[in-house]
């Protein structure tokens, strides 16, 4: 009898001694009263494991930090980050998974409300007229159901849709309109989309519908206040009759440049077959281009030709902004963390690189 | 640091009242156990002697009666297993030994129902209310149980019994949530005849509140488990006939079926809109003879299975997955002496698979096995087996184990262990379009543990060690470039560590105390990275005590699991917060004699209410209660 109540009291000791020696793990969340003039780095997280999350790295890289979010809300976000979008001192952060974004203070990361009804599969924000725009997919096998969801600023509440053409992806906004890249494609099957819808902001109609070449999707603006589009063309996969698996369907992709005053595409740039860039942006009178395995390019706004070489090799190059002749690149990772890297494009140097979140997505800058 | 305190508390309330109050005395529901020992375990496929070398724990029916809702919940309480759910109800996977959920292998009358599609079984989509014996049995197992029995096994059998009887039992129980299990057993027996015929329905609506107050609905209100509710089914019917002693045919049969939606958990759980429906019917015919120094024992099995699944509840759309199995085995002992024991087995399966996007699939697989058992003497056994398996989708490695059971001093053995076990890719991993990989070979373990048994004094005490090594293990990991994941021969795994079981019974004059309790240490490592294995906790808790006296029982049961890491990053940030729960319950007989059982039940579970997840933002239930009618004639 004693030996047992012996062997079970060391047992359970030991239970307490191994539990005791664990390092608290050395993950960097260094709270700040403030985070401001620096970039802000959102990261999907694991695919419906609800574990998104934000860092933030200061503009002169002295304090990097990651699970801010957390760290400051004692809370997660608690899904998948899709995109961040910035209104006056909020930040909006889109949760696709779980229908919801977040409302927090963009420089405590304080969270201030939460919007949980009227989106489904939401994707991106953008602001007009005083409200905010969401593009939704609906159900992502459903190619009818897709809509802009119009947010109230001061309620934080969903108070009416736009029904939109199939997989409006990108929003973004400029002189009371806003502009939707409709890519289609977002289910299984599903049909792709060549279209931009311009919405009105005053009415939330629709006014005009522009084509571009198949799956358009990232949007920005050059120097001249035009809209420059990034179609990545289609690429389908079909299985044949032996299980075989091969391209069914091929389009090709393109940048195209939009004139907002007569709503028609001024510049069409084509990729070749088999060629599907995946990420855009614009800086300095350049556009910013990504194509996967090979790296981010660079052309003039005003150019009608690709260019042949790399401003930048990469690989797994998941999310890119570029801001003042620096690439800000976040690199694919579903089991590390991943990684920031900030490229001077003169140089062709890393200026600088830090662990972030799983899956880090896309990069904004809070100056 | 807050896990130290949490441990150090359980190691207060764990020791001091087990110790402290062992004059007193106690009782199991003795009645189920002796009626276990008076019956021949029929169901076992490959050998109807005990285990040899390893661990066993046997839950019994008093224990089943305790945690009713759901399976998880009652292994939770009573096993060194732990689980991975998507909220109470949800989607249940286990973690044997800090071995993946493909590593457990749950059989039926010993034929094996892991899904065909996953290759694991979900322990929320099948019911064991009815099952008349579960047995928890640790660490390798191939030789007789086939792929996937690395970690360790679940055992529910059928028991039939000729002996000339009637026995019946009710159970009925409502609680918090409209959460209600209702089951009636019958077993008779004629002499020539033994029949059992059980039925169960579960249902909940399982709208709980979330307690965890960090998370709010819009206006700062609580959120409820929105789309949990749940209702499942299930029948079983066995049947035995003796044509003599030594020559026996038994036929089991039982269908299931589940309704369940998914919730979605935290932050929105308005945007849960997912629903499952599990549909499964099994057959088995058994023949049993004896002649000379030969027994030999025939099956024949037919087992079918599905699951749907809406992504949609509203819409008529649902992907689904199905398998039907056909097998035959056949077993031949032979006693050479009363110290020597042959055994020879052969097993033809045959699996018939599809998804809607997986085009049927065969696959076939033919077996031999041989064993040797050597018992010189009644303080030691030793056993040697051997099992090859023919597949026709890839070369399964040979499975061998090594059994020595060694009694060192009056009632303590020392048990011993080494084996070579396999699983065998899934229909998923192979052919799941686009991603799924046909190169893929089994996963190989190596295996071995030691232990030593003490069983006396009303004391049952189990201490063994543990090592596992697993090669070529299947992970999913994204390809090159994309988004897509696919499984890969990739990692290599070790996981060691020990297990205790302690069981304390005692009745003295109107009193009565049973304890039972689990304790598993693990440490799960991938040997790649040196990063401990997700979802794989390092102390896992639970133990179960009880206090009769004359017709009352109180009871008490707790349960503890350390921090577990969500993914292989082994940070803060992903990783849940160590478990502990605790419930509380009373049984009080109303009726009990020689022929009737009354027992009123009543039970408040998690009466600390705390909040507590298996799976990260989905919350399990705060304090709840249920009351119940055992009625046994």
């Amino acid at each position: 009898m004693k030996t047992i109540k012996v062997i079970f009291k060391l047992c359970l000791m030991s239970l307490v001694l191994i539990s005791c020696n664990e390092n608290d793990s050395d993950e960097l969340k260094e709270i700040l009263d403030r985070f401001e003039n620096g970039i802000i780095v959102s990261a999907e997280g694991a695919w419906q494991a609800k574990d998104g999350s934000i860092s933030f790295v200061s503009s002169d890289y002295s304090v990097a930090s990651n699970f801010v979010y957390d760290g400051v809300n004692g809370a997660k976000l608690g899904g998948l980050i899709q995109s961040i979008a910035f209104n006056g001192e909020n930040a909006y952060v889109v949760l696709n998974d779980v229908n919801t974004i977040v409302v927090m203070d963009r420089y405590t990361f304080k969270k201030k409300a939460i919007i949980t009804e009227g989106l489904e599969n939401p994707r991106y924000m953008a602001f007009a007229n005083g409200k905010g725009y969401v593009t939704n997919w609906g159900d992502s096998n459903v190619i009818t159901d897709e809509f802009v969801a119009v947010v109230d600023l001061e309620l934080n509440k969903v108070t009416s849709s736009i029904s939109v053409s199939n997989g409006p992806e990108q929003i973004v906004s400029k002189n009371n309109k806003i502009y939707v890249s409709n890519r289609g494609g977002t289910g299984y099957g599903t049909a792709f989309n060549n279209l931009i819808s311009v919405i009105d902001a005053s009415t939330n109609n629709i006014t005009s519908t522009i084509e571009v070449k198949d799956a358009p999707d990232d949007l920005a603006f050059n120097s001249a206040g035009n809209l420059v589009v990034l179609s990545q063309g289609e690429e389908t996969w079909a299985q044949d009759n032996e299980e075989n698996w091969y391209v069914a369907r091929e389009s090709i992709g393109a940048i195209q440049t939009i004139d907002l005053s007569t709503n028609t595409v001024s510049i069409s740039i084509e990729f070749a077959d088999g060629v599907h860039p995946n990420l855009l942006d614009t800086d300095n009178g350049k556009i910013y281009y990504h194509i996967g395995y090979s790296g981010v390019y660079a052309i003039d706004e005003a150019a009608v030709e690709l260019s042949q070489n790399a401003a930048i090799t990469t690989e797994n190059l998941y999310g890119m902004s570029v801001d003042n002749d620096k690439i800000y690149g976040v690199q694919y990772s579903f089991e590390a963390l991943s990684k920031l890297f900030i490229t001077d494009v003169n140089t062709s140097s890393t200026l600088y690189s830090t662990a972030v979140g799983l899956g880090a997505s896309k990069v904004y800058f809070n100056e | 640091m807050n896990i130290c305190k949490t441990i150090l508390i359980l190691v207060v309330v764990s020791v001091h009242p087990v110790f402290a109050q062992q004059k007193l005395v106690v009782e199991n529901s003795l009645d189920s156990i002796q009626k276990i020992k008076t019956v021949e375990i029929v169901a076992t496929k490959f050998h109807s002697e005990t285990v040899l070398g390893q661990k066993t724990v046997e839950i019994s029916e008093a224990e089943i009666v305790r945690n009713t809702s759901n399976f998880t919940e009652l292994l939770r309480y009573n096993s060194p297993i732990a689980f991975k759910d998507y909220g109470n109800g949800g989607t249940s996977s286990a973690r044997f030994r800090g071995t993946s959920a493909t590593n457990t292998v749950v059989l039926w009358n010993g034929i094996n129902i892991n899904s065909v599609g996953s290759g694991q079984t979900d322990f929320n989509a099948l019911s064991a209310n009815t099952s008349d014996q579960i047995i928890i049995k640790s660490g390798g197992g191939s030789v007789t149980y086939g792929s996937g029995a690395i970690g360790g096994t679940v055992h529910l059998n059928d028991l039939l019994d000729f002996k000339q009887h009637q026995d019946f039992q009710l159970f009925t129980s409502y609680g918090s949530f409209n959460t209600s299990s209702n089951f009636f057993k019958a077993n008779l027996g004629t002499g020539k005849w033994a029949v059992k015929l059980s039925g169960t329905y579960n249902s909940s609506d399982n709208d709980y509140e979330y307690i965890d107050t960090r998370y709010t609905d819009e206006d700062g209100n609580p959120l409820f488990n929105e789309n949990g509710a749940y209702k499942n089914y299930g029948i079983d019917f066995s049947v035995g006939y003796e044509f003599s002693d030594v020559n026996k045919i038994y036929f089991f049969t039982t269908g299931y079926y589940g309704d369940r939606l998914f919730s979605d958990g935290l932050p929105n759980p308005s945007a849960g809109s997912e629903r499952n429906e599990d549909l499964s019917q099994r057959n088995l015919l058994k023949w049993t003879a004896k002649f000379g120094g030969f027994s030999q024992q025939i099956n024949f099995g037919y087992l079918t299975q599905e699951y749907r699944y809406y992504n949609n509840k509203d819409a008529e759309m649902y992907d689904f997955g199905r398998s039907k199995r056909f097998l035959i085995d056949y077993s031949l002992d032979y006693r050479i002496s009363n110290v020597w024991n042959l055994k020879y087995l052969m097993l033809y399966e045959n699996t018939n698979g599809d998804t809607n996007q997986i085009n049927p699939k065969i696959r076939e697989a033919l077996s031999f096995g041989g064993m040797v058992t050597c018992k010189p003497t009644d303080s030691f056994i030793a056993n040697i087996s051997i099992r090859n398996e023919n597949n026709s989708d890839f070369e399964v490695p040979l499975a061998a184990s090594l059994s020595v059971e060694q009694k060192i001093f009056r009632s303590i053995w020392l048990k011993g262990n080494l084996s070579s076990n396999y699983r065998v890719p899934t229909y998923n991993e192979m052919y799941w379009p686009v991603v799924g990989n046909d190169a893929l070979i089994p996963e190989k373990a190596k295996q071995g543990e030691l232990g030593l048994e003490f069983d006396k004094f009303d004391i049952r005490l189990n201490a063994t060690a543990f090592y596992i090594h697993i090669e070529d293990k299947i992970i999913w990991k994204p390809a090159g470039n994309t988004n897509l994941w696919t499984p890969l021969n990739l990692k290599t795994v070790v996981n060691k560590g020990a297990e205790f079981f302690l069981g304390y019974d005692k009745i003295l004059g109107k009193h009565s105390i049973h304890f039972s309790g689990n304790y598993t240490f693990t440490l799960s490592e991938n040997l790649d990275n040196g990063k401990a294995l997700p979802f794989a906790p390092k102390h896992l808790v639970n133990y179960n005590i009880e206090y009769g006296y004359d017709r009352v029982k109180l009871y008490f049961q707790d349960l503890y699991q350390s921090e577990v890491f969500t993914n292989e990053l082994a940070l803060e940030f992903y990783s849940l917060a160590p478990v502990r729960v605790m419930n509380l319950g009373v049984d009080y007989a109303l009726l009990q004699n020689k022929d009737h059982e009354l027992i009123l039940g009543g039970k408040v579970n998690n009466i600390m209410n705390e909040v507590y997840y298996f799976t990260n933002l989905r919350p399990m239930p705060g304090r709840n209660n249920t009351i119940n009618i055992n009625y046994k004639f």
